[in-house]
This record gives C-alpha cells, structure tokens and sequence, in this order.
C-alpha cells in the first residue's frame, strides 16, 4: 500500500470503519511513514476538537406537543370541509351544466354562449369591411336538404304566399272602400256647409227687411 | 432495530401516550444533538426538536418497521430543518448564535478553549450542506456509511468521500488550533 491510497482511507481507520484486516495493515503503513503519521495526527486533532463543542440539553414539552397536535386535527379538519365544499359547488355548477345543456364555444372574433335546443345554427358575425353582403350569415350545423325534401315545403311556401297576397288584396280593397266613403261624407259636409251659409244669409235679409217696413 | 425502540413501537403507534413519552425521553437529547450540529441554532434547538416529535407524533400510523426507527426519525429531522430552512428563506445556514453556550455546562472554561469551541462551531457550519449532514451524522451520531446510505438513498461509498472532504475542509479550516495542539503537545 502506497501513501496516496493509506491516505484515502484515513478517515474510515480514524472512525473505525475500515475490516479488520485492512486495518493492520494501514496501522504498520503508518508506523513505517512519519508524513502519513503526521496527517493522521492532524485527523485525530480535528476528531478531538469536534468533540469540545457542548450540546444545549433540551426536554420536550409533552402538554404543548398534545395542543400542537389538537391544533393541527382541526386545521385538517377545517381543511377538508373547504375541499368538500369545494367539490360539492363544483359538482353543483356540473348538473347546472348538464340540466340546461350549456354550450360554451370560442370563436375567432366571438364567444357564444347558450343553452336548451343545440340544433339551432350559430349565427356568426362576418367582418364588414370584408365586403361581405351581410353582417350576419348563418352557420349551418347539419347538412343540406335534397330537392325531394324541399318540394313539400315549397307548396307549403306557395300556398302561404297565395294567402298572404288575397289577404293583401282584401286589405287594398277595404281600403279603397275607407277612403271612398270619406270622401263622400267630406262632400256631404261642403254641401251642408253651403246650405247653412245661404239659410243665414236668407235669415238676415228678411230682418233687414222688417226694418225697413217699420 | 434496538430493542427498547421495538418494545415501544407497538404501543406508540397505538397511541399509548406512555410509549409516547417513553420514545421522546429516549431520543429527545440524540436528536437535539443532532439539530444542534446540524442547524448550529441554539435557540431554536428546541423548537426544531419540538417539531421533529410533533411529525413523528401525527405520522405514526404511516410508520412500517421496515428499516430501523432511527433511520426514519433522522430523515424527519433533516425535513424539519430543511423546511424551516426554507420558510425563512435561507440556504441550512449554521452558526447564528451558536457558539458562545454562556449557559452551557462548560460556561466556566477559560476564553481561549470558548474561542477554540467557537471556532469548531463556525467550521463546521461553513461546510457545504451535504458534507455537514454527513460529518453530524457520522461523528455525532456515531451512525455508520451503510445504514446512512439506507438512510439518506446516496451510496455509501459517496459518502465515505463526502466524510473525508468534510475532515479535510475542517482541518484546513481549523489549521491554526491543531497547529497549536501539537506544539502544546510536544
């Protein structure tokens, strides 16, 4: 054993933690190399004064620990009532969720938020200056239908527009028929207007004319 | 595992309050060594200690004897200190207000060995965190490599090295003392 190797294992011999068999023969290296005798000299000077250093004698104050330990019971106790009313309004906000059927979706330029009947189609806002016709179109969220489909809806349309135009007919013809009876009382009342004016006129030259006689 | 440790397991982790106080009795003073050295806190010794038995007290029911009780106390210890360590912002720094132990039983010993105890006290409190868990737990502890590998999971032969550094460091760091020892020695 050389000295490099003797003095790697200095520490262990020191503390005793090196097998018996090694150990004799780092103690005759060490009686054979004053250097190596030397280093392990200072070692066990350092050993020595580590043990000078006095520890403070404490005692463990038992009644406190118990009240440390009540204390921290409730703590945890407290701790898990807001965990579970945490998780209960969670839950709640969940079945509120679920009951309306809340739908919450991120556009590009908007959020839509909305509940009850999804199969409605999102109306999305279109960027005006983008020259577009309109400011709202329409989002379909189902496919187009086929012409088959849209033949009965096209009769019921026409049908409806049929109705709407006699209704808009009838509605022309009444009134015709309002403005036509108020032109005949305002003509009514011009003639009644005259025939009054000329009875008075009549009235006044008969008592003019009584004057006169008297 | 020590007997007496054994023999009061049982009836600690059932929450006899007699096993209880029979387990702190036995540890208290080892484990305010420990902090002691570990921390260089005198003041706070015993609030360190009163912590370490706290966590020790409400972590019974999680405790398995499959290791050795000191093993598992010691690394509660080295989490109480690094938490607290943590909380008060600061790397486990040593030697605040330790070396003077005025009201130490040694308080009558003459200046010049309170300077030496002092100056063994800031050594080993400027060692780097690992070398000094090592060199509390080897020296003061007496705790051998291979259950302090156990202990801490680093390999035992990592630190044997880190013990070594640690002396070496100290004997730098403490020339002077030693060099005086040996002169008042020849």
């Amino acid at each position: 054993m050389n000295c490099t190797q003797l003095r790697n294992r200095l520490p262990e011999l020191l503390y005793e933690d090196v097998p018996a068999a090694d150990r004799e023969q780092l103690r005759e290296h060490l009686a054979q190399c004053p250097k190596c005798r030397s280093e392990y000299a200072s070692l066990q000077e350092v050993q020595h004064s580590l043990n000078r250093v006095s520890v403070p004698e404490i005692s463990v104050n038992l009644p406190l620990l118990y009240r440390q330990v009540a204390d921290h019971q409730a703590r945890a106790g407290r701790r898990w009532r807001r965990v579970a009313l945490a998780v209960g309004g969670l839950a709640a906000a969940m079945i509120i969720v679920l009951a309306l059927r809340l739908e919450i979706r991120l556009g590009r330029e908007q959020v839509v938020i909305r509940w009850g009947d999804s199969t409605m189609p999102i109306e999305k806002i279109v960027n005006p200056e983008a020259g577009s016709p309109g400011f709202v179109q329409s989002e379909l969220p189902f496919p187009p239908a086929s012409e088959a489909e849209l033949q009965p809806l096209r009769g019921v349309i026409r049908v409806l527009a049929e109705d709407m135009d006699k209704l808009a007919r009838e509605v022309d013809a009444r009134d015709r028929r309002q403005q036509q009876s108020l032109a005949r009382l305002q003509e009514q009342l011009a003639q009644l207007r005259m025939f009054t004016q000329r009875q008075m006129a009549l009235s006044l030259a008969d008592s003019s004319k009584k004057g006169d006689d008297r | 595992m020590d007997n007496d440790d054994a023999d009061l397991l049982p009836g600690w982790q059932s929450g006899e309050p007699a096993a209880f106080s029979a387990l702190v009795r036995r540890w208290q003073q080892p484990m305010a060594r420990f902090l002691f050295h570990l921390f260089g806190q005198k003041g706070l010794v015993q609030d360190l200690c009163q912590e370490v038995f706290l966590r020790v007290f409400l972590a019974a029911p999680r405790y398995r004897e499959t290791g050795q009780f000191s093993a598992w106390l010691y690394r509660i210890a080295l989490n109480v200190v690094r938490d607290f360590s943590r909380s008060r912002g600061r790397e486990l720094k040593l030697y605040q207000d330790a070396a003077p132990l005025a009201d130490s039983p040694g308080a009558d010993i003459c200046c010049e060995q309170q300077e030496r105890v002092q100056l063994v006290s800031q050594a080993v409190a400027e060692l780097p965190e690992p070398l000094r868990v090592v060199l509390v737990l080897r020296h003061y502890q007496g705790i051998n490599f291979e259950q302090m590998a156990r202990m801490l999971g680093t390999p035992a032969s990592t630190l044997k090295s880190r013990f070594a550094a640690a002396l070496i460091r100290l004997r730098e760091r403490l020339h002077p003392l030693v060099r005086d020892t040996e002169e008042s020695n020849k």
